[in-house]
């Protein structure tokens, strides 16, 4: 089977103060459709900026990124974003601050329907626009009368499901997740975690999932690349990695999990 | 527990009453919830009432007070604020004074009648003495608190037209011995009427019937007239006029560019950003009043031109780059935020992330920087009008009103203190409520971070 | 032997611009002496407002009631250590400050001293390290400094409000380690603030569970994490993932909303137990041998099945 997305060689480099420095080393990466990739490392290790070269909000300096075998340009211009948004969509850290305060649900889950329909250049209803998003609302176990709500009536784990429906509405084959459940309570967690899961039984979703919560991402993985300082290290089954850690770094961090084993 | 619980609240509970008003949406709309604290706020909400009650006074006033601000009433000259003065008309004379004169006076005393035209003393002659004719305002307490000497005289009469009002003055006329020391003196308290020659009143075009009345009715100038006899009220409507022109629409235009420019540079970033702004410093380093006397150089205006538009043109070109500063500050710190990416991957423009994205979400501190730009700009043509780079008669604006009145402060002082209060008045409303804003959206936006 | 903090029935009011958000509805606590006292629960539960309340440290609207309460010498350290410094003065400064203000060390000897801190928290040249400023540091290091500042007091008791919520896990591993150590070392009791059962499972004596502003459940760490006696605990801990889960629970629902705390049991709307009594009235702190929960599942007139499951 082909993979969904093929990463070779990857390298970002950023310049900070006059210096240069290597973000990412050498990034080599596949994606299988439907399959959940946990990137596991420090703050600081690049999995963040490995999530978002792979979304195009940075560009590359040097290799290769395919999704379906077709290259990816390594600097995204508006145009690109828009032939990409049936592909790849993302979520992210902080649920609030990923919706913009000042818009209704409603409005945020229309967007990308009205942008994906004005980039292929079909017209869809408004009341086609309202009734997909209020299903997908209303798969996130929301109610259609919060389409009129403002994000921040809303708890955290309610945010992130909106951002989950808005990323999800024009169906990506490829859904990066940049710490989604970091800033949310264990039991809200759980929730979210269980959500990406079904959402990707049901749709056959890939996911390209980055946390450092090992224990979450043994329950929510197939596999897992662990990453240090720009590089990874070590990538494989979940099993493997977690159970038979070859690399230093990776058994630091296994070690230091509580409640893995 | 003091009671034992008895054993069927122990049966299963199905659904649970749910407590929370889950329904009701308790944070909404961010306007409505802004206007919630500004109305509660006594001061933003009194400034409010105040900027309308001014709104109201210079595009309505007019109406109301049908008066022209430019039209000169010689029978009114610097008049205190009056409902309508009656004025005793002065006839052409029948009789000359030396007629009158004639009759010897035991004591000081008025020849005629003390009008705002003419006062005239006469007093007992003496041979060998001169005299000297004091005026003062108030009562006099002794001899060295006469009052302001008019005249020294060895005549036994003066007649007394130096800017007469119409009020009470205390005239001493005082005998000199022959080294010029007061021998003597005597009061007298006199009570001026306004009054106005029958030629002025028909030139101010006030219709005095043939009859010959004693006395004719003034118009009314509620807040009085300045040093050319024009209505204050009405030039304060026109001023007003200019002033709100100024105010809201150079603010405006400048907030609107400065918006854009900062949006446009803050979304951008990198290279575009650093032009941008370095032009903007430059903008914010030239000096606003050369600037301003260079362009009406340009504009080819010479000293004593209107120079309304020029000032306008000056207020937009330099006052955008503040706005511009602060807008990029703000886009720079929301360009970070997720839901900027989340519309990037959507696919969505730079055009479209700024004008969906960004602005609504700078557009409260843009609306709180044009609450004060308004008064300041209100204030900058005062300014130039009060030093002469502003508006030139017969246009009219409260800082020239302010520097017309300068010059008779300290007699006429109603002159200067009205346009000085609409001034103050406007500026600190306009404070007031933007203060107020500023403070609700504060609070609203700070709620919404966390 | 008396505990050495002992806080009955605290209660913490704080007016926003909402209303009051009644944060502590009636917590009681107590810590012996070099005992690590965990408070589990989730943002919004009153867990750091307990530990603020405890240190006084609440804004002066506060409003607090404790009906009884024996303080130690006590002293904190916070989630985001950058913000416990000051970041113009150096960390050997602020740290030599207390030492010199309230220990009247004189300056020779305050450095000496913090020297001597710093290295005891396992920093590598304290000497230099001592005259760096906070933005030199990493943040576990930092946070190493603030246990430091915090020990320069010789507190009884140390309170620590989510210390390793902003570090990596190997950092934090390294930061509690630490913490064990010191408390061994110092028979110094710890009162930890956490969100994360797992971290809670591997250090802490005893765990309090909170839940909208009140204790829910305490008892020994074992004992909680082996049988949870309230629904709330239960459904915590089935929500962690472990080795052999197939499926998270998640509790649906979310928690009260504090400006208008429930009546009866915080817990009612979101339990699969729940009975009519539930919604009734509060439950007391019902004890089943050394454990305690605040549920009406463990009294006596309930159906048996409802604890043990």
């Amino acid at each position: 089977m082909n993979a969904l997305l093929r990463i070779e060689n990857l390298c970002k480099y950023f310049s900070q103060h006059g210096e240069t420095v290597l973000a990412l080393d050498n990034i080599s990466l596949s994606i299988q459709p439907g399959e959940i990739v946990g990137l596991a490392g420090e703050s600081g290790s690049g999995k963040s900026t490995l999530a978002r070269c792979v979304a195009g909000l940075h560009s590359r300096d040097s290799g290769e990124m395919y999704f379906n075998d077709a290259l990816l340009p390594a600097r995204f211009r508006a145009q690109d974003f828009a032939r990409q948004a049936q592909n790849i969509q993302m979520i992210f850290q902080d649920p609030l601050s990923s919706l913009n305060p000042r818009l209704t649900i409603g409005d945020i889950l229309m967007e990308p329907l009205r942008l994906s329909a004005r980039a292929k250049q079909i017209r869809l209803s408004p009341q086609q626009q309202q009734s997909l998003a209020q299903e997908w609302l209303i798969r996130m176990g929301l109610r259609a009368s919060d389409m009129s709500r403002y994000p921040h009536s809303f708890s955290g784990g309610q945010l992130q499901r909106i951002g989950i429906a808005r990323a999800l509405i024009n169906r990506p084959g490829l859904l990066i997740c940049d710490e989604p459940i970091s800033a949310l309570d264990v039991s809200v967690q759980a929730q979210i975690v269980n959500l990406l899961k079904d959402l990707r039984d049901e749709f056959g979703l890939a996911l390209l999932f980055i946390g450092h919560d090992l224990a979450m991402m043994r329950y929510l993985c197939d596999r897992i690349a662990v990453m240090y300082r720009g590089a990874i290290v070590e990538q494989g089954a979940t099993q493997d990695i977690l159970d038979h850690p070859q690399h230093g770094y990776t058994k630091k961090l296994v070690n230091s999990t509580p409640g893995i084993h | 527990m003091t009671t034992p619980p008895d054993s069927t609240l122990f049966e299963p509970l199905l659904a649970c009453p749910s407590a929370a008003t889950d329904g009701e949406d308790v944070v909404g709309n961010l306007w409505r919830d802004v206007w919630q604290d500004v109305s509660h706020n006594p001061s933003a909400l009194a400034g409010l009432l105040l900027i309308v009650l001014l709104v109201f006074f210079c595009s309505l006033g007019d109406k109301l007070w049908q008066k022209n601000p430019a039209e000169f009433d010689l029978a009114q000259i610097s008049q205190m604020p009056n409902t309508g003065l009656k004025t005793t008309v002065i006839y052409p004379a029948t009789q000359t004074v030396a007629e009158q004169r004639r009759n010897p006076v035991k004591k000081l005393q008025l020849l005629q009648p003390a009008t705002t035209e003419s006062v005239q003393l006469i007093w007992p002659a003496a041979a060998h003495n001169s005299f000297r004719v004091y005026r003062h305002e108030l009562k006099p307490s002794g001899i060295y608190d006469l009052g302001m000497p008019l005249n020294k005289t060895t005549d036994n009469f003066y007649n007394d037209q130096l800017q007469l009002e119409n009020r009470r003055y205390f005239y001493s006329v005082a005998r000199l011995d022959a080294h010029g020391n007061i021998d003597a003196y005597d009061t007298l308290a006199v009570d001026v009427a306004h009054a106005t020659p029958l030629a002025i009143l028909q030139q101010a075009g006030i219709h005095v019937t043939d009859n010959q009345p004693a006395s004719v009715l003034l118009p009314a100038h509620p807040l009085g007239t300045d040093k050319l006899g024009r209505d204050v009220l009405a030039r304060l409507i026109a001023g007003g006029k200019t002033s709100m022109l100024i105010g809201f629409s150079a603010p405006l235009v400048f907030v609107f560019f400065g918006a854009m420019y900062g949006a446009i540079a803050g979304y951008r970033g990198g290279r575009i950003d650093t032009v941008m702004m370095a032009f903007a410093d430059f903008v914010i380093a030239l000096p606003f009043l050369l600037f301003m006397m260079l362009l009406r150089i340009a504009l080819g205006m010479g000293p004593g031109s209107n120079s309304l538009m020029a000032l306008l043109v000056a207020l937009v070109l330099l006052g955008w780059p503040n706005t511009a500063r602060l807008v990029r500050a703000q886009v720079l710190q929301l360009r970070s935020m997720a839901y900027i990416d989340a519309a990037r991957l959507q696919g969505a423009s730079g055009q479209y992330i700024v004008m969906k994205h960004l602005l609504p979400n700078v557009l409260p501190g843009i609306l709180v920087t044009l609450s004060f730009a308004i008064p300041s700009a209100i204030f900058t043509e005062a300014f130039l009008s009060f030093i002469g780079l502003g508006v030139v008669p017969p246009a009219t604006s409260w800082g020239s009103m302010c520097n017309d009145g300068l010059s008779s402060f300290l007699i006429h002082p109603h002159e200067l203190l009205f346009p000085a209060f609409f001034i103050s008045i406007t500026v600190m409303a306009f404070n007031l409520f933007g203060d107020g804003l500023r403070d609700a959206l504060d609070v609203k936006m700070r709620e919404a971070r966390t | 032997m008396t505990p050495l903090l002992d806080i009955q029935h605290l209660r913490v009011s704080l007016p926003t611009p909402r209303g009051v958000v009644q944060a502590v509805r009636d917590v009681s606590l107590h810590i012996d002496r070099g005992e690590m006292l965990a408070i589990v629960g989730e943002s919004g539960c009153g867990k750091s407002v307990t530990a603020q309340a405890l240190m006084q440290l609440l804004p002066s609207t506060a409003r607090i009631d404790c009906q009884r309460a024996s303080r130690p010498s006590m002293a904190m350290i916070f989630q985001n250590p950058m913000a416990t410094f000051n970041p113009t003065l150096s960390i050997g400064y602020q740290i030599a400050e207390p030492l010199r203000v309230h220990r009247a060390f004189n300056r020779h000897d305050a450095e000496t001293e913090t020297v001597r801190l710093l290295s005891r928290m396992g920093i590598e040249n304290a000497q230099q390290r001592a005259r760096q400023y906070p933005h030199q540091f990493s943040g576990g290091m930092l946070q190493r400094a603030a246990i430091a500042m915090a020990l320069a007091m010789q507190p009884e008791l140390l309170i620590a409000d989510e210390p390793t919520t902003a570090l990596d896990v190997s950092t934090q591993a390294e930061v509690m380690n630490l913490l064990a150590e010191l408390r061994s070392e110092q028979q110094l009791a710890l009162l930890f603030i956490s969100h994360d059962l797992g971290l809670v499972s591997r250090h802490a004596d005893r765990v309090a569970v909170m839940y909208a502003g009140e204790i829910v459940e305490t008892a020994s760490t074992h004992a909680v994490l082996q049988q949870p006696l309230h629904p709330y605990t239960r459904a915590l801990i089935a929500s962690l993932p472990s080795a052999r889960s197939t499926r998270l629970q998640s509790i649906d629902g979310s928690p009260p909303d504090l400006l208008h705390p429930p009546v009866a049991c915080a817990f009612c709307e979101r339990c699969s137990q729940r009975m009519q009594i539930c919604a009734r009235q509060t439950p007391p702190l019902l004890a089943r041998d050394t454990q305690a929960a605040r549920c009406w599942l463990l009294h006596p007139l309930a159906p048996a099945s409802g604890a043990d499951t």
